[in-house]
């Protein structure tokens, strides 16, 4: 088993390749009401749980932890917070999961890498681990009172083949207009950058079309109404993560007499960037 | 605002406050969902057991709320999740915090099928206690502070500015001027109501499945309408706060303003990381020890007390300590001391403040005494986080906005507001001017909260949407609207009715069908074409208001019969009364504008200065508009009004010179390119004033000559030779608020010497950097499109009459108009008590005026003053 740490971004415990991509789109929490050790008024443990990034869950002390009872033991292999302020607010932060409510275990393999993230920034993060079958999962935090907008947990969609050559990494796409003000006689006067978030395409060939219907197409379905986590190359560009959603259908297309597909969407970045 | 030149990234924010009820849905006043009331049986950690005459069914009280109210445990709420009806044992979802017993009382209460908190929803309306709750939205891919709760949902910001119409005289625009406005677009998306429904924990649905956003609010805000609207604009990486370590020689300086002596007040919000700290936290002063050069400072003591120290000589000081300390709940604190030098009894006064909001203050224990009654005017500097160059007792918190005076309720003359920096800054200059320097590992830092963002502040007026792609668009406009003819009238539309038909010679009669409030206790009221004064109101025990002490057929008109159910019509009369006074009443008292949101002091002041003589004296019978009343006067003793959208403030000013000298604005540092346009406006252009005064008859119509007893032309025969102009451009005014000969002459002349030559109207754009200039101010501009006869380059002079923030924190566009008068000096009759001409100082050479030697200039050499 490899437990993987790469960078504040991703906290890695799984085995596999790694240089496939991730896309955390599955999250058993959605439809369940969550609790939280405490609650800042106008900061409620179900603001984590709904799928936009303005609205929080905040607790009101440290440590702290935000709670979903999925009704029965249900198996989970990641873990995904986005709109979150941990390395600002200097949180450290492990998911935990349980059979009564009482006693918890740390979702990763402690003897190979510890299970708490220190984050140094507030970007996505993404926690991989091995799958564990717990009715209570939690996210525990420590350090600093944080603000945390979106929490997932489910089970990853790890892609069947790699991506090729020419894609552009998502943390990387950045979007803007610059706009600068020149005076009659032509001074520079100002400069206005109008941010507009990350944008870029993915894009897979040769998927198998039975892994196509199997485990992608449900991400597709998901993806017309909700937003997911990407990360490209987590083995070698864990930080290139985001969390967004896609502006149109994604359709595949058949590419051959072997049945193999391939599809590709385009994704934009949620947030600030 | 930082005014940030390079990488900067503009953020908006849009604030609405929607009405939002103080109570809490069946608890208190609020009768509402009311299920059940009683006295407990018993209690355990998990139970309550209801009173014998609870329910009988089994679980029908499930999922609803029990809130206990008097007795054991009193002020928990908890959800029932089930109940048998057989024991009256509920059974509550938490345990109880305190359990309860057989002496507590208890409300169940139906939460999932609660209000909202609107009106709208409300189900107990008599007891609906309106109050505000500020909502907020900015745009989706801007910088995001949490703290804000802002739902990213804005697609757009669009400005239409007020335009002033200066002296009335604008043909494009209303007498009050054309009102400034904003248009929002927001897309419209799911919403989960956090945030907007105070019950949603017990609802029994998810609100992201129902509905969206704007569809439910709209059905819980349907009376939106004329509530306040706001779009703040900011930068990404504005500053919020100095965050101050607590180490030696961490703080911020600035050069310190002069304070006179006798009076002080230091405010502003603080966070500190120990509110009883370990030792003496200085949060502001100037104070330096050696040498002895100690003025004041304001601390916080280890109790946690507030303290002032003064000094009258820079070395021993003086201390006043608030008898209690500040309840601090939340993160920062609004603080402030006011020190008054002289009671009157030879002692020092100081109050101490708290606030929660910066405005409304609330005194911190008693008023402290002292016997120092001037504050040495030392050369230490401004010091934030600590005193004695930063070494003395620093504090270790934060410090977000800090401001001196020279005592409350005067103008600020030293201010620290970090949100006119970038993060990281080591030096920023604040709103007042000071160049305040941070030092060592204290640092500029933090999001910016909202109100640290400027303001542009509206009513909302409409809105449009949802529409099937989800945009939802709200416009709003300036308060000023409330004063539009179709909203408010001048006086009141009265109801009674005579009781019994009047001779022509009665002296007193009977109304009904009107409230003794309709009328004023003695004044004028019409009846017909007649109008009379009583000088006695009374109200029998039926009701019927009896007229008495009445004086018929007064203010020109004819005492007459009058039938049964005529309307009684009460009349608003004004007898030399200031401009100021009269625009104020209108505004105030008749199209129910807040009067704190009238700049009274400033209207005051000038007033005093530039509308002398002008006092006013009309009767008005029936009613009438106020925007039509007031843009008369406007027209007549020629001020204008206008909005101020970011000090939220209407302004008032005279048609009157300028006192300060404007800055100068040029094509190299300023205008934007290909952004300059002019053109002239002859419609404005007056070359004959007829002014029409002293009004005979008040009922009849006050644009017929025949109802002046007085008349006067005046008439700019130069303008009209055949060198110039070559025509006429003739202005009439039927006044009835002028009376004298005096107040025509002097409009007439005012009126001609602004007016004598095309105005001159246009635009112009200028980047974010010069946005301080604003609606109302005046700006030099240097341009070669203005030429001497040599064709060498002349400053122009004009008043911005209308400013946009076309793309905010970017450009800015205004509106302009030419205020140049024939002069380059004037001023004003003065007081005999003025001094001489060698012995005024500039303020008073700028707003005086004396006579001139017999060559048109003053002993100094200086150009005499002309009449303006």
């Amino acid at each position: 088993m490899t437990t993987y740490i790469k960078s504040s971004a991703t906290v890695e415990s799984e085995t596999g390749s790694l240089k496939l991509a991730r896309i955390g789109w599955h999250t058993r929490a959605r439809s369940l009401t969550p609790s939280a050790s405490t609650e800042a008024t106008g900061y409620p443990a179900i603001a984590a749980r709904n799928d936009d990034t303005f609205e929080f869950w905040r607790p009101t002390a440290v440590p702290a932890w935000w709670k979903v009872d999925l009704g029965s033991a249900q198996s989970i292999n990641y873990c995904g917070i986005a709109a979150h302020n941990f390395g600002t607010a200097g949180t450290t932060v492990k998911v935990q999961y349980s059979s009564n409510d009482s006693s918890w275990s740390d979702a990763s393999d402690a003897s190979a890498a510890p299970a708490t993230a220190a984050p140094s920034d507030d970007g996505e993060m993404l926690f991989l681990f091995p799958a564990q079958s717990a009715r209570y999962w939690r996210i525990y935090v420590d350090g600093a009172i944080p603000t945390v907008g979106v929490i997932y947990l489910g089970s990853i969609l790890v892609m069947q083949r790699g991506l090729y050559a020419g894609h552009s990494p998502v943390t990387l796409a950045r979007q803007s207009a610059i706009r600068p003000t020149v005076s009659e006689r032509g001074k520079l006067l100002g400069r206005t950058v109008i941010r507009s978030g990350l944008q870029t395409t993915f894009q897979w060939d040769h998927l198998t079309g039975d892994w196509y219907r199997a485990n992608f197409d449900p991400f597709v379905a998901s993806a017309r109404r909700y937003p997911f986590f990407i990360s490209w190359r987590p083995s070698e560009f864990p930080a290139e993560l985001a969390f967004g959603s896609v502006d149109d259908d994604i359709v595949p297309s058949n590419s051959g007499p072997r049945n193999l597909m391939s599809v590709g969407f385009r994704f934009h970045g949620a947030g600030y960037a | 605002m930082p005014e940030q030149l390079f990488g900067r990234e503009p953020v908006t924010l849009v604030e609405i406050d929607q009405d939002f009820c103080s109570l809490s849905f069946g608890a208190g006043a609020c009768t509402a969902g009311r299920q059940h009331s009683g006295t407990a049986q018993a209690g355990a950690a998990g139970t309550i057991t209801l009173a014998a005459d609870a329910a009988t069914d089994d679980n029908v009280y499930a999922s609803m709320t029990v809130r206990t109210t008097g007795g054991t445990g009193s002020g928990q709420e908890r959800v029932i999740g089930s109940y048998v009806g057989s024991t009256k044992v509920a059974t509550v979802t938490a345990n109880w915090s305190t359990t309860p017993d057989n002496t507590t009382t208890y409300d169940v209460i139906n939460r999932p099928q609660a209000c909202f908190n609107t009106f709208a929803s409300c189900q107990d309306p008599e007891n609906f206690d309106r109050g505000s709750k500020t909502i907020r939205f900015c745009k989706p891919l801007q910088r995001f502070n949490p703290d804000w709760r802002a739902v990213p949902s804005v697609a757009g910001v669009s400005a239409s500015p007020g335009r002033i119409s200066a002296g009335a005289q604008s043909s494009s625009s209303g007498p009050l001027g054309q009102r400034a406005g904003v248009t929002v677009g927001f897309v419209d998306h799911p919403g989960s109501d956090i945030d907007f429904d105070p019950y949603l924990a017990s609802r029994s649905y998810d609100p992201l499945e129902r509905g969206t956003f704007w569809t439910k609010w709209l059905a819980r805000n349907p009376y939106f309408q004329n509530r306040p609207l706001r779009v703040r604009h900011g930068y990404a990486d504005q500053a919020s706060y100095l965050n101050a370590p607590g180490a030696s020689g961490d703080y911020a300086s600035a050069v310190a303003p002069t304070i006179a002596g006798d009076r002080l007040f230091i405010a502003g919000w603080f966070s500190l990381t120990d509110w009883t700290p370990a030792a003496i936290n200085r949060l502001i002063g100037q104070w330096f020890t050696t040498p002895n050069q100690r003025s004041y400072h304001l601390s916080v003591l280890v109790a946690g007390t507030l303290q002032l120290q003064v000094t009258a000589d820079g070395a021993t000081a003086e201390t006043y300590e608030s008898s209690v300390a500040p309840t601090v709940s939340g993160d920062k604190i609004y603080l402030a001391v006011d020190w008054l030098g002289d009671n009157g009894a030879s002692n020092s006064e100081a109050r101490f403040y708290t606030s929660t909001d910066g405005r409304t203050l609330t005194q911190l224990g008693t008023t402290r005494t002292g016997s120092v009654l001037t504050i040495h005017a030392g050369t230490a500097a401004l010091t934030i986080a600590a005193t004695n160059a930063g070494t003395q007792l620093p504090m270790t918190g934060k410090v977000y906005y800090a401001e001196i005076r020279e005592g409350r309720g005067n103008p600020i003359v030293a201010s620290f507001d970090p949100a006119r920096a970038r993060v990281g800054d080591r030096t920023f200059t604040s709103r007042h001017g000071q160049q305040w320097k941070i030092f060592a590992n204290a640092a500029l830092t933090g999001q910016p909260e909202s109100w640290q963002l400027p303001a542009q502040h509206y009513v909302m007026d409409s809105l449009s949407g949802p529409d099937a792609q989800g945009n939802v668009q709200i416009k709003a406009v300036d308060v000023l609207r409330l004063a539009d003819d179709i909203r408010a009238q001048a006086p009141a539309l009265s109801t009674g009715e005579l009781t019994a038909s009047l001779s022509d010679s009665a002296t007193s009669f009977s109304v009904t069908g009107a409230d003794l409030a309709d009328y004023e206790s003695a004044g004028t009221v019409r009846i017909g074409d007649e109008v009379m004064t009583y000088t006695t109101l009374g109200e029998s025990p039926a009701g019927t208001l009896n007229f008495s002490g009445v004086t018929r057929g007064t203010d020109g008109t004819t005492a007459a019969t009058h039938d049964e159910d005529e309307i009684v019509q009460r009349c608003l009369r004004y007898t030399s009364e200031r401009p100021v006074d009269v625009i104020q009443d209108l505004l105030e008292n008749h199209a129910g504008i807040d009067a704190e949101l009238l700049d009274l002091t400033a209207w005051s002041d000038e007033n005093d200065v530039w509308l002398i003589g002008l006092e006013l004296t009309a009767l008005i019978t029936e009613p009438e508009g106020v925007a039509t009343l007031i843009g008369e006067i406007c027209e007549q003793v020629l001020v204008f009004l206008w909005w101020d959208d970011r000090a939220q403030l209407v302004r008032l000013r005279a048609l009157r010179t300028p006192i300060e000298e404007p800055e100068v604005f040029n094509e190299s540092d300023h205008l934007l390119l290909n952004s300059l346009s002019f053109r002239l406006d002859p419609p404005q252009r007056i070359s004959q004033l007829w002014v029409y005064f002293q009004q005979k008859n008040p009922t009849e119509k006050l644009d017929e000559p025949g109802n002046f007893s007085r008349a006067r032309i005046r008439i700019d025969a130069d303008a009209e030779g055949e060198n110039e102009y070559d025509e006429q451009r003739i202005k009439k005014i039927y006044s009835r608020w002028l009376s004298t000969d005096a107040q025509v002459n002097d409009v007439g002349t005012r009126l001609l010497a602004r007016y004598r030559d095309n105005p001159v109207v246009g635009s112009m754009m200028l980047d974010a950097k010069d946005r301080a200039l604003w609606t109302g101010d005046l700006v030099r501009l240097q341009t070669r499109l203005f030429v001497d006869f040599t064709g060498e380059q002349k400053l122009r002079q004009f008043q911005v009459i209308g400013a946009e923030e076309v793309t905010p924190g970017e450009q800015v566009k205004y509106d302009l108009q030419n205020y140049e008068t024939q002069a380059t000096r004037s001023g004003r009759y003065t007081e005999d008590s003025a001094p001489d001409y060698d012995d005024a100082d500039e303020t008073e050479l700028a707003t005086l005026a004396w006579y001139a030697q017999d060559d048109g200039f003053m002993p100094d050499g200086e150009e005499g003053y002309a009449y303006q």
